[in-house]
């Protein structure tokens, strides 16, 4: 095996290997009439209908998804700029600081809709554990997530932060 | 939760210690692969996000 840098086998995965398969595969199952509903808005599996490989998502692009979601009833988005490119041509996931880049999502977002939709961020975004949290000290992250299958040494000081953080 | 073996990683880790605060609030991530600890599909399937939905819900 040739080892690969990290950002190309990161690429390589997300070009071959995707969710396993569309949810109209599996059966359905009751749930209730009235429900709320947090949409995740990801670029990263985005595909190019006429070629079929996957495209990086404006921008734009990604806060016009995310407007149409919250237009269309959604109460919140969860943010997830993974492969997202700004008119700079830099990844948001990459390229910007993670302050800098949620709120170059939620700016435009927020002077939309307000407050009338949750701001769901990642804690998976940064180089360190201080910036990985630094959306959410920021006071950017209404609703985080963290699986409790990270390792403890992340996910433990990860969910403190988004407790003390509110 | 990728899995339902994160319902009791949450209760034991999270919940029990006092770290995480009520209410709590699940994400059930449906047929996303994760590693967890099997194959990368193993708790990708309908019947694994209604029993972990269910878990939750009873727990």
């Amino acid at each position: 095996m040739t080892p690969l840098p990290l950002w190309e086998a990161a690429a390589k995965e997300m070009q071959e290997y995707q969710f396993v398969a569309p949810a109209e595969l599996q059966p359905a199952w009751a749930i209730p009439a009235k429900i709320a509903i947090n949409v995740a808005v990801a670029g990263r599996f985005e595909t190019n209908s006429a070629t079929g490989s996957g495209a990086a998502m404006s921008l734009e692009d990604y806060v016009d998804e995310a407007s149409k979601v919250i237009e269309a009833g959604a109460c919140g988005v969860h943010i997830d700029f993974t492969w997202v490119t700004d008119k700079k041509g830099r990844r948001l996931d990459r390229d910007l600081p993670p302050v800098e880049a949620y709120g170059a999502v939620l700016t435009p977002l927020r002077a939309r809709f307000g407050h009338d939709f949750v701001a769901n961020l990642n804690v998976l975004n940064g180089a360190s554990f201080d910036v990985c949290v630094s959306p959410a000290r920021a006071g950017l992250a209404e609703v985080a997530p963290c699986a409790p299958g990270h390792p403890d040494a992340f996910m433990i000081p990860a969910v403190t932060a988004l407790e003390e953080s509110g | 939760m990728h899995s339902t073996g994160e319902i009791e990683l949450a209760k034991r880790k999270l919940i029990d210690t006092g770290i995480l605060k009520k209410p709590y609030n699940w994400i059930v991530l449906y047929g996303l692969p994760f590693d967890c600890g099997r194959t990368l599909i193993s708790s990708v399937c309908e019947q694994c996000a209604r029993d972990g939905a269910t878990h939750v819900h009873d727990g």
